[in-house]
């Protein structure tokens, strides 16, 4: 049977805390952007719930690392690597821009594009040994 | 790698999913093993021919010299 990476080579404990991290990203995006546009208790309530996704988030990053064997670890390693090179060229290519007179970008991008990266070098490393 | 994994499971009539559960990895990984596609440590490579009641030479096929690309020679 065909395999990828939702039905293959990661265990079902760590498919849900890969889903949980991407849920927890995606609340954590939503209400973080919400805090500049609330007021009062709204804020602090999207405040409270970015804090809590965030969390969340790097709860089930951890959870999703540990408790795996070393065919595992070659995959998540891949995928690191690939996040790293990516995202040191993204910073590097979005200094350059700025130099040129690009407006300032979101101090979340970088954490979003590092999330973007380390995403597909999990899909292509865990097809790559399937 | 070429492994002689297949051979030796079928002798015993063990699925991949009942040596992984044996050696403590999971069954995608003695899968990747198998197929070439993943080589595995040293730890690993002994708690797989040790099941088998194998070597290590006997197991895993390490390409001949000849054959291993000239950029690895060096290495």
């Amino acid at each position: 049977m065909q395999e990828t990476l939702v039905t293959g080579p990661f265990a079902r404990k760590q498919r849900t805390m890969l889903f949980v991290f991407y849920g927890s990203c995606g609340l954590f995006a939503v209400t973080a952007a919400l805090i500049e546009r609330f007021s009062g208790v709204l804020r602090l309530a999207a405040g409270a719930t970015a804090i809590c996704a965030g969390a969340c988030g790097l709860f089930s990053l951890y959870q999703f690392f540990k408790a795996t064997d070393e065919f595992r670890q070659a995959i998540n390693r891949r995928a690191i690597e690939f996040a790293f090179i990516g995202s040191l060229l993204a910073s590097v290519a979005i200094a350059l821009l700025r130099s040129f007179g690009m407006r300032d970008p979101s101090p979340y991008l970088i954490p979003a594009v590092m999330v973007a990266f380390w995403s597909v070098g999990l899909f292509f490393s865990a097809r790559r040994f399937e | 790698m070429k492994t002689k994994l297949r051979v030796w499971r079928a002798e015993k009539e063990w699925s991949q999913a009942e040596l992984a559960e044996a050696v403590g990895v999971s069954r995608q990984c003695i899968n990747a093993i198998e197929t070439g596609k993943y080589d595995p440590s040293l730890p690993l490579a002994y708690k797989i021919v040790r099941v088998f009641g194998k070597t290590i030479e006997e197991t895993f096929l390490y390409p001949d010299e000849d054959s291993i690309p000239s950029k690895q020679k060096k290495n």
